[in-house]
């Protein structure tokens, strides 16, 4: 994704090359974040649809099992209810936390980028392969 | 063609066979993917249909196992089974289709590097 052409009127100081490396790992991570975030809000989906099938496939005094670890535990519809909501709260934090740390590295690539096309120009590629 | 339209045409063709292999790995996985979905469909299947007709069944959604309709279930998984299955075709054919492209552009390719050594073989021959 970072490549740079050799130019003879190219030249690419100790500092440059911290800058692009500090790019790539930053890009790195970024990406990483990316697919934490994925599997999180996946999460949420599911959770979001437990309670949703509950109320509607159970009948109001059914017992569910619910997964704890390795084991089901039989509780109460109202039971299940809290325990959703609870890693619900704490998945929603959890992607809080990556969201921002999301936008930090952002923020430094931005950063990077600027500072790098102005010495490079067109003999820079910082752009993220499409999808 | 003059030598530069020459090479222009000729990293067009280039940049437009890498697009074709990118889009082949792509639907590739894809592909595989699916394979993977429509084994485990086919297994749920196969237990669904061999139990009674009486027996309770569950769906994992979430942490939450729901009690599921067996009737409901069974045509479910007998849905699914059918459009991963459609949709495997689909992809194949996809994929025969951008293996065939790919030929042609590999064709092109080497009859405009053919034309280019012809040419610089002319101009060194001058």
């Amino acid at each position: 994704m970072t490549s740079v052409t050799r130019d003879s009127d190219v030249h690419i100081t100790y500092e440059d090359q911290q800058k692009i490396n500090r790019f790539a790992r930053c890009n790195a991570r970024h990406g990483d974040i990316k697919e934490e975030l994925k599997i999180k809000e996946n999460d949420l989906q599911n959770l979001q649809d437990a309670e949703d099938e509950m109320l509607i496939a159970l009948d109001s005094d059914e017992k569910v099992p619910f997964m704890v670890g390795e084991v089901f535990i039989m509780k109460t519809q109202d039971e299940a209810q809290e325990a959703i909501s609870s890693q619900r709260e704490d998945l929603q934090e959890e992607i809080s936390i990556l969201n921002s740390r999301s936008s930090e590295l952002q923020d430094t690539m931005t950063q990077l980028k600027g500072d790098l096309y102005a010495k490079f120009g067109n003999n820079i590629n910082l752009e993220p392969e499409e999808e | 063609m003059g030598p530069e339209m020459l090479q222009k045409k000729l990293e067009e063709e280039v940049e437009s066979y890498k697009k074709i292999q990118k889009d082949l790995s792509k639907t590739t996985n894809l592909r595989s993917q699916l394979d993977g979905q429509l084994n485990e469909n086919k297994v749920v299947q196969e237990e669904l249909d061999l139990i009674d007709d009486e027996s309770v069944v569950f769906k994992l959604i979430g942490p939450a196992l729901i009690r599921q309709d067996l009737e409901e279930a069974r045509q479910n998984v007998n849905k699914r089974v059918e459009y991963i299955t459609q949709e495997i075709k689909r992809h194949d054919n996809t994929m025969d289709k951008l293996e065939k492209d790919a030929d042609a552009k590999r064709e092109s390719i080497g009859m405009l590097q053919q034309q280019m050594q012809q040419m610089i073989r002319k101009q060194m021959g001058k």
